[in-house]
């Protein structure tokens, strides 16, 4: 009965950033609830693996695709292929966020970050949701039906408190949220409402998923600081978002468009 | 640690399974309140229907039980705007399922009303049933949920978020009352407040604002006025009633575990131009 209620099946979800450490999570996740799953990502070792063990797990084929988000000839490239296959595209998942070739450049204070480096995060953090957004509702408009999910962030709503990251390390380096991390995502917010209402008449919906902190190998004194804000009192477990994210893609929201879906245990209420 | 172990987490539908847990849904009876009681129903909840009608509520938990499989419904009269018969009707709701999980606030009552024509006594109703009667069914069930590390699912409204365009609304007989909406307003920032204050119990409290979903009634004497919401709203439509149970089965299981303090629009767009 449950399964029922958020069924996807033989809907063609697209997971941009799929091999990542939320995505394949979400890619998984899709597939469990019967969607026919492409996973995009820039890493191709990782995509390929991720499809293989989808197909051996849940016995469905997912289709991994390389591609770099940044270069809209790619993107064409990408939902072609995926049309081509498919014929068509029911969930877009766009998911994919940027790493930093160059940690000290990307974790530098804001006084001192450069503008290459802004803009290294900006084309993959926002300007790619614009780039498969238009890609992908090409083929959509036309079939009147699709729903789109972005991922956004808590710091897309809220600021972070800089205190947090006193002695926080991540793969052993000092971790922090830069300014251009939170300002993309909130022109994320801005692009999901605006999309909501703009598709709306064409029968496609568009939200956005917000996950707070999740555990992903922080070191324990960021798990602490971190938790310490939240009403809930933990960091979030990647399962965690899989509930809102199945929702959200399913028909069982059908009337849910323009919405910024948060699941943070509470960072937000207070 | 189990991130790095996907294959292990649960499953959606065991986290969606609401089996062996009961359900306690003020309003169950009503528009909204009826869906959201068979969802809870179908995943498996005990659900305690009730309401100020009793026999209403009898009646839809008749309902339920033909048309679930294997479901089981109680059906209780609470008037929330009394303290007595809450405190009374949560111990009956806790007796008739062997304690309860869930508390679901969607009751309401209310009368149509301008800003010019609404009286003190109007204004003071409103407020009473729906957000007094919200405070008090809360602070009698908290306990109750507390043993079980319950979930709260309020339901407000749209009008608590935005306020209505008056050109929607051709007559006082269907205008929405300014007391509605600060009301409803008052839902979401109390289920702000709940969230934090009771986390600490493991109690997470969430809320809905749906959008348009008028009666059947209303959308028979007035379909001028139904065309009207319909060309509001970037879906270009009401809501169906069904589309309320996605997001209470969302919200009311652990399949939102980690979502506290939110409160989620139903509502065709309605508010997100």
């Amino acid at each position: 009965m449950a399964s029922t209620r958020f069924d996807l099946t033989g809907k063609v979800a697209v997971v941009t950033g799929g091999a990542g450490i939320l995505g394949r999570r979400f890619c998984r996740g899709l597939a469990e609830h019967g969607a026919q799953v492409v996973i995009v990502d820039i890493n191709e070792e990782h995509a390929t693996r991720l499809a293989a063990d989808i197909a051996r797990r849940s016995g469905r084929h997912a289709l991994p695709i390389t591609c770099d988000l940044r270069d809209p000839a790619e993107v064409r490239r990408m939902v072609d292929a995926v049309v081509a296959k498919y014929g068509r595209i029911d969930v877009l998942h766009s998911n994919a966020a940027g790493k930093s070739s160059d940690p000290a450049a990307f974790f530098a204070p804001f006084e001192e970050y450069s503008l290459a480096q802004w803009r290294e995060i900006m084309a993959i953090d926002l300007d790619a949701m614009f780039l498969v957004a238009q890609a992908v509702g090409r083929h959509m408009v036309p079939r009147k039906s699709g729903s789109v999910i972005h991922t956004a962030s808590i710091y897309g709503v809220v600021a972070p408190d800089q205190r947090i990251y006193e002695g926080s390390e991540y793969e052993g380096r000092p971790i922090n949220t830069p300014a251009v991390y939170a300002a993309a995502k909130a022109g994320v917010l801005g692009l999901t409402r605006y999309l909501a209402a703009y598709w709306a008449p064409h029968g496609i919906r568009v939200n956005a998923l917000t996950p707070g902190g999740v555990e992903s190998g922080q070191n324990e004194t960021f798990q602490q600081r971190y938790s310490q804000r939240v009403p809930l009192g933990r960091m979030a477990r990647p399962s965690e978002m899989i509930g809102a994210l199945v929702w959200l893609a399913s028909d069982a929201s059908s009337y849910v468009t323009g919405q910024n879906i948060v699941v943070d245990g509470g960072l937000t209420a207070w | 640690m189990s991130y790095v172990d996907p294959a292990r987490s649960p499953r959606l539908a065991e986290l969606l399974s609401l089996e062996g847990r009961a359900a306690l849904i003020i309003g169950g009876a009503g528009l909204l309140g009826s869906e959201i009681s068979f969802a809870l129903a179908e995943l498996g909840a005990a659900v305690v229907l009730a309401g100020r009608d009793g026999e209403k509520c009898r009646r839809r938990a008749a309902e339920l039980v033909a048309a679930v499989p294997a479901a089981r419904a109680h059906a209780l009269a609470i008037d929330i705007t009394r303290p007595e018969s809450i405190r009374a009707g949560v111990a009956e709701a806790a007796r008739l399922a062997g304690g309860f999980h869930i508390l679901v606030n969607c009751g309401w009552s209310g009368r149509k009303n301008t800003f010019e024509s609404i009286s003190d006594e109007d204004w003071n109703n409103d407020i009473e049933v729906s957000l007094n009667g919200v405070f008090r069914t809360v602070k009698a069930a908290a306990p109750v949920l507390a043993e079980r590390r319950g979930v709260i699912l309020n339901i407000a409204s749209m009008y608590g978020v935005v306020a209505p365009d008056p050109a929607l609304y051709d007559s006082t007989s269907f205008a929405n009352p300014p007391s509605y909406g600060a009301a409803k307003a008052g839902v979401i920032q109390l289920t702000r407040y709940l969230a934090t204050f009771l986390a600490p119990q493991g109690i997470r409290v969430n809320c809905i604002s749906p959008g348009p979903f008028p009666f059947e009634t209303t959308q028979k004497e007035n379909p001028g006025f139904i065309q009207r919401l319909a060309a509001k709203n970037p879906l270009g439509r009401i809501g169906r009633p069904h589309e309320i149970k996605g997001v209470a089965a969302l919200l009311c299981s652990d399949a939102s575990s980690y979502m506290t303090g939110q409160n989620i629009s139903v509502d065709g767009g309605w508010t997100a131009w």
